[in-house]
């Protein structure tokens, strides 16, 4: 008797710590009004520019690393990642080309040579633009609303990806329909978070932002 | 010719004092009181960037604990050292890096790294210097892989 009380417990919990976050779970239809919303919302988005804040939940050594950096986004799909601290890395896909700066020197990718980096520039840019919500390809996708943010949570489908991460999550500002928030699991227990902030929308962005020179 | 066989040797002379070859039983990590060190990392093979990211490890009793992540945070490898019987486990490795040949080189290179201050002698195929910036370099001279551990400050 008592082991099925704590079993009866165990199943519960769950339910238990959504309803302390108040995410409650949207049905198809309300699903695509909100994603319709977001795909409303960023298709007027030209340019991004913002500062990102990054924390990586170690699970084996029960400790974290915090970064931070730049975000740039230009349309079509012109993205700089830019690290500022605690270490310098320069991640830029621009023309189907991949640009890293890091503490090794520059390096450049064809994105079309690599089917893994194809996929994470795809995921990046969609990202960012909400577009991610639209194609069912990539992943399976479940939406939640709750007081702070609307929720999504996108299970890969994708091989390439799938090896990588469980779960992704994005959150999305309840008023302008925003990404706010990434949160992305690993299999081994591991998260990272990042988190936008002092977001400028279709601001001027250069061109030469995406280029390492 | 005579002026530039000069500078070459003056310049050789440099290099050789800024990096010091290191020979076991030589400590390589001093973890200080908060037992934890974080360095940039770069693995390189064949003199081409293979990978960089981020080495966070921790020094808890007998053991070491330590994950390598890319910039992202993305996870190429955890690994465990016991250091009472010199031990070394890798887990949650990355698919790339999960095939057997490079798990066995890989794991190889970290337990000579960690092991060092308990080693008796050098490795033939094995080399460790670090710098006066305290940049470790350890190199498989075999194979080729070279792993280059630069302090990160901490935040």
């Amino acid at each position: 008797m008592f082991n099925k009380i704590i079993f009866i417990i165990f199943l519960l919990l769950p339910l238990a710590l959504l309803a302390k976050n108040d995410l409650q779970r949207v049905d198809s239809h309300r699903q695509q009004i909100i994603i319709s919303r977001i795909n409303q919302s960023t298709s007027a988005i030209n340019t991004i520019c913002c500062d990102f804040e990054q924390t990586k939940f170690l699970s084996l050594l029960d400790d974290k690393l915090e970064s931070s950096g730049k975000m740039y986004f230009k349309q079509p799909q012109n993205l700089k990642w830019e690290y500022v601290n605690p270490y310098k890395y320069v991640f830029i896909i621009s023309e189907s080309k991949v640009s890293i700066r890091s503490m090794q020197g520059v390096e450049e990718i064809d994105v079309r040579s690599s089917r893994l980096f194809q996929e994470i520039v795809n995921i990046m840019v969609n990202s960012v633009t909400g577009k991610c919500l639209s194609d069912d390809s990539y992943f399976d996708i479940a939406m939640y609303d709750s007081d702070k943010a609307l929720v999504a949570r996108l299970i890969p489908r994708k091989k390439e990806v799938k090896r990588i991460f469980n779960v992704i999550t994005l959150y999305f500002d309840k008023e302008t329909f925003m990404l706010s928030k990434v949160e992305m699991e690993e299999e081994n227990g591991d998260l990272t978070r990042i988190s936008l902030k002092n977001v400028e929308v279709n601001v001027h962005v250069d061109d030469k932002v995406f280029s390492l020179d | 010719m005579t002026k530039f066989l000069a500078l070459i040797s003056m310049l050789a002379l440099s290099l050789a004092l800024s990096a010091k070859e290191l020979s076991p039983p030589d400590t390589i990590f001093h973890y200080g009181c908060e037992g934890s060190l974080r360095y940039a990392i770069a693995i390189n093979v064949n003199d081409d960037t293979s990978f960089t990211g981020i080495c966070i490890m921790k020094s808890m009793n007998v053991r070491v604990v330590g994950s390598v992540v890319n910039e992202f945070g993305i996870k190429a490898f955890d690994f465990i050292y016991d250091k009472s019987d010199g031990s070394l486990e890798l887990h949650n490795v990355i698919s790339f890096f999960d095939k057997r040949f490079v798990r066995r080189t890989v794991k190889g290179d970290w337990k000579y790294l960690l092991a060092f201050e308990a080693e008796e002698k050098k490795d033939r195929n094995r080399k460790v210097t670090v710098d006066n910036e305290g940049t470790i370099i350890l190199e498989n001279v075999k194979h080729h892989i070279r792993y280059i551990l630069s302090p990160l400050a901490s935040i």
